[in-house]
């Protein structure tokens, strides 16, 4: 069945992303933040994307954010406060990062940065985004076939990583990962330029016309926080009898 | 007679200070299959970045169908000339296969169909059918390769460039690479081919030039992979027709056969005469 929220107009994705998360950033209670999250996953379901499919991806970023907020609740605990809010934190950041991913990677590489210009997004941060996607992948691999060669010639890491041999090595490959993963990325760039790619020449966003469905998506999406964000103020016991 | 490149005196120094081109002149026919031979460093690479105005010339003139390579030109250049670099990782990088094939058509702003239409083509000249929505990430060498090749072959260029398009390949990959160069060459397109394999250089290649420190050191028909000062010279070395054929005279011959068939082919007809004798 085809999937409705991949097939959403991406600008219009991407913004009701970003109200998204700036709503989310001023919700004070945990349980609200919560029902974001479920009510999102839902809106996933029911547009028939996988949204499940990105929880790993989340994991790398989560574990600094875990780390991070769990310090938070330490000293709160220790000061004899509650764990509220390290675990307020940890839920917004949460929100923020599993709505974003889950935009970005229902679009393609072009969508995504035709939909940034066509916000107005500055042209840096255009870049910026399209490049890091491009050459995360480059780092990560220069560094497994480095590991890969060292480990055919025997080296094994010492135990410690304190142990002074183990920091040389470890000093010299970091050094050289930074060289090569800046060639390669000379050469990855050449290679863009040879079919064509140049800041000027901007793949014509917004080619698909914008249709009710995209809309209602968007609004959707918005929806979501800022109902939970109108119940945290308490308008909506103004509204329901 | 009309040529697709026409290089002049052409000088090139790396930033680090290496000079890699030191005076380059050479002219290559339209429709022609040309490789450029030379040992590693020679410079091969750095003259096909010069090919589609990735690097533009330091010294000396680069001129494509006509036009001059410059600042101004660069773009029209690069419509002109596909260049497919030596390694896929270099070169694909999108998520999908399809979507990477349609990366260059897309730049040149096709319109969707029209990009549509170009990357199923060249998805089929390449036989990558099916892995569309793969991960390139996840597909073997030989397949990322072909990805590379699709990927250039989406913008229809008149002159289609390739850099040391063998290496790592396996057998078989051989084998279809040369079947998918044929095929493009069929529609009269230009292809340069940068390699050091003197046996795909003899067989596929009706013009060559040898390359060696930055310089030219000779340019003609295949033939002259058959000479024995130049063979010294460039640090390359015999095809294995010619070393086989070499080593027996006593056939008597004009031409070196230049592949496996014609060789067998040859054979057969010395063999025949003899027995009528
Ligand atoms: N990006 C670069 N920076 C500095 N030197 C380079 C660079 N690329 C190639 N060279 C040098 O230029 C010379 C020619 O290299 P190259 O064109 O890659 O030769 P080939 O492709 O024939 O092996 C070599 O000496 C090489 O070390
Ligand atoms: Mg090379």
């Amino acid at each position: 069945m085809r999937n409705l929220f991949a097939g959403t107009e991406g600008s219009i994705k991407l913004f009701s992303a970003i109200i998204y998360v700036a709503i989310v950033a001023t919700l004070r209670a945990w349980p609200y933040l919560i029902w974001c999250l479920i009510l999102y996953f839902l809106l996933l379901l029911i547009l028939r994307f996988p949204g499940y499919k990105n929880i790993r991806q989340l994991i790398p970023p989560l574990l600094f954010i875990a780390a991070m907020s769990a310090g938070i609740m330490l000293i709160d605990l220790k000061a004899g406060k509650s764990i509220d809010r390290g675990l307020v934190i940890f839920l917004r950041a949460l929100n923020a990062i599993y709505v974003l991913n889950t935009v970005i990677s229902s679009m393609t590489l072009q969508e995504l940065l035709s939909s940034m210009r066509s916000l107005r997004l500055p042209e840096i941060m255009v870049n910026l985004v399209g490049f890091t996607l491009r050459y995360s992948d480059i780092l990560s691999r220069e560094m497994n076939r480095m590991m890969t060669a060292r480990k055919a010639r025997g080296y094994v890491p010492h135990k410690s990583m304190w142990h002074s041999s183990t920091m040389k090595v470890l000093g010299q490959t970091v050094g050289v990962l930074f060289i090569r993963s800046y060639e390669r990325s000379e050469r990855v760039y050449q290679a863009m330029l040879a079919r064509g790619y140049g800041g000027s020449v901007i793949p014509v966003g917004g080619r698909k016309r914008l249709q009710k469905m995209d809309y209602i998506v968007g609004l959707s999406i918005i929806l979501i926080p800022l109902t939970l964000k109108m119940a945290e103020l308490g308008v909506l016991s103004w509204i329901l009898p | 007679m009309d040529f697709a490149v026409e290089i002049e005196d052409l000088a090139f120094r790396h930033k680090d200070g290496t000079q890699a081109l030191k005076g380059v002149t050479l002219k290559i026919k339209k429709g022609s299959r040309t490789a450029i031979l030379g040992p590693n460093g020679a410079g091969k690479s750095t003259l096909l970045l010069h090919l589609n105005g990735i690097y533009l010339p330091q010294h000396g003139t680069v001129k494509i169908m006509g036009l001059e390579s410059n600042r101004e030109n660069e773009k029209k250049i690069r419509q002109m000339v596909g260049l497919v670099f030596q390694d896929p990782d270099d070169q694909v990088f999108c998520t999908t296969v399809w979507e990477d094939v349609a990366f260059g058509p897309v730049n040149f702003n096709l319109p969707d169909d029209e990009v549509q239409r170009r990357a199923r083509q060249a998805l089929r000249a390449v036989k990558l059918e099916g892995l569309e929505q793969k991960m390139p990430f996840h597909l073997s060498y030989g397949q990322r390769k072909r990805v590379a090749i699709a990927g250039v072959l989406a913008l229809k260029p008149a002159i289609l460039v390739l850099d040391e398009p063998h290496a790592f390949l396996d057998p078989s990959g051989k084998v279809e690479l040369i079947k998918i160069l044929n095929g493009i060459n069929v529609e009269g397109n230009t292809i340069i081919v940068a390699t050091h394999n003197v046996d795909f250089a003899y067989e596929w290649a009706d013009d060559v030039v040898i390359i060696k420190d930055g310089r030219v050191l000779a340019q003609g028909g295949p033939d002259i992979l058959a000479d024995e000062k130049l063979i010294n010279e460039s640090e390359l070395e015999y095809p294995v027709m010619v070393k086989l054929f070499r080593k027996l005279p006593e056939i008597g011959y004009n031409n070196i056969p230049r592949s496996v068939d014609e060789a067998a082919e040859f054979i057969r007809y010395k063999m025949n005469k003899l027995k009528k004798n």
